[in-house]
């Protein structure tokens, strides 16, 4: 049994999760299901999309129960800091 | 300990390099121009990485620092520019 | 292969599915395979005013290289199944 990023990953199921995107996004949610394409799917997510609008950074929130977000998107995935 | 190696016996210098700086302080670099510092934890074939400690800055430390993360942070292999020892 | 057998779960439910070009569907889940294309039935765009040119549009196939989200309610969802399923996953398919 080694201790692969991916399955150091699986301590967080069940957990809140911080989930960077590609394109200015995040994503957190309680981690329900991954895999190796980093495929996930998160619940009570809160999607955070960033935007620059006349120089003045901005962000907007959507909320959903459930979500499957495919792997290519994701770049980073931690516990969201106030959650310690 | 060896999570990169044990599955081949002629060790390639890369694979080598991978296992011997599990547990350094190391930069890695994404496709996105961020730039992260920490302590690697583990690191797969795919360049999958986990950091402790991890900072956060764009392309280069001098940079404003982004973001510090407490828990361990999961870096996705095929987002990952370079991995180097700080 | 957990999320193709994840996706077969949701066969004939209503699923809302989100692309990278921020075009967004709403339709039936018809059927998934490996690469996890979609095949979505009596679509509907949720934001007709912004994409008006798939009002037409009842069926459509979804490459799955192209999907960025896919919203899903609670109760399609067995998450007990599901974090069991990614445990039991082989995380490194190293050859």
């Amino acid at each position: 049994m080694s201790n692969t990023p991916l399955d150091l990953l699986k301590l967080n199921l069940d957990e809140k999760v911080y989930v960077k995107l590609r394109g200015a996004r995040s994503m957190t949610g309680t981690l329900q299901a991954f895999d190796s394409h980093c495929n996930i799917v998160l619940s009570d997510a809160v999607e955070t999309v960033y935007d620059i609008v006349d120089g003045e950074m901005r962000s907007s929130e959507r909320s959903s129960e459930m979500v499957f977000v495919r792997g290519d998107s994701v770049t980073l995935i931690t516990t969201p800091e106030d959650e310690e | 300990m060896s999570t990169v190696a044990d599955k081949s016996e002629a060790v390639s210098a890369s694979t080598q390099f991978l296992s011997d700086i599990i547990g350094k302080p190391v930069y890695v670099k994404l496709h996105s121009g961020m730039l992260y510092t920490g302590t690697l934890e583990s690191i797969d074939g795919f360049m999958n990485i986990a950091l402790s400690s991890a900072t956060e800055h764009y392309e280069n430390k001098d940079n404003g620092l982004i973001n510090t993360y407490n828990s361990d942070v999961f870096l996705r292999g095929t987002q990952v520019m370079y991995i180097s020892e700080v | 292969m957990l999320f193709f057998s994840f996706f077969k779960t949701l066969v004939d439910q209503e699923v809302v599915v989100q692309l990278k070009n921020d075009i967004e569907l709403k339709g039936t889940l018809q059927s998934v395979d490996q690469f996890l294309n979609l095949k979505l039935d009596n679509i509907s765009c949720t934001d007709q005013e912004k994409y008006p040119h798939l009002v037409s549009v009842r069926n459509i196939f979804i490459r799955g290289s192209t999907v960025r989200y896919v919203y899903l309610n609670k109760n399609m969802v067995d998450t007990n199944l599901l974090q069991d399923a990614t445990r039991r996953e082989a995380m490194s398919e190293r050859k």
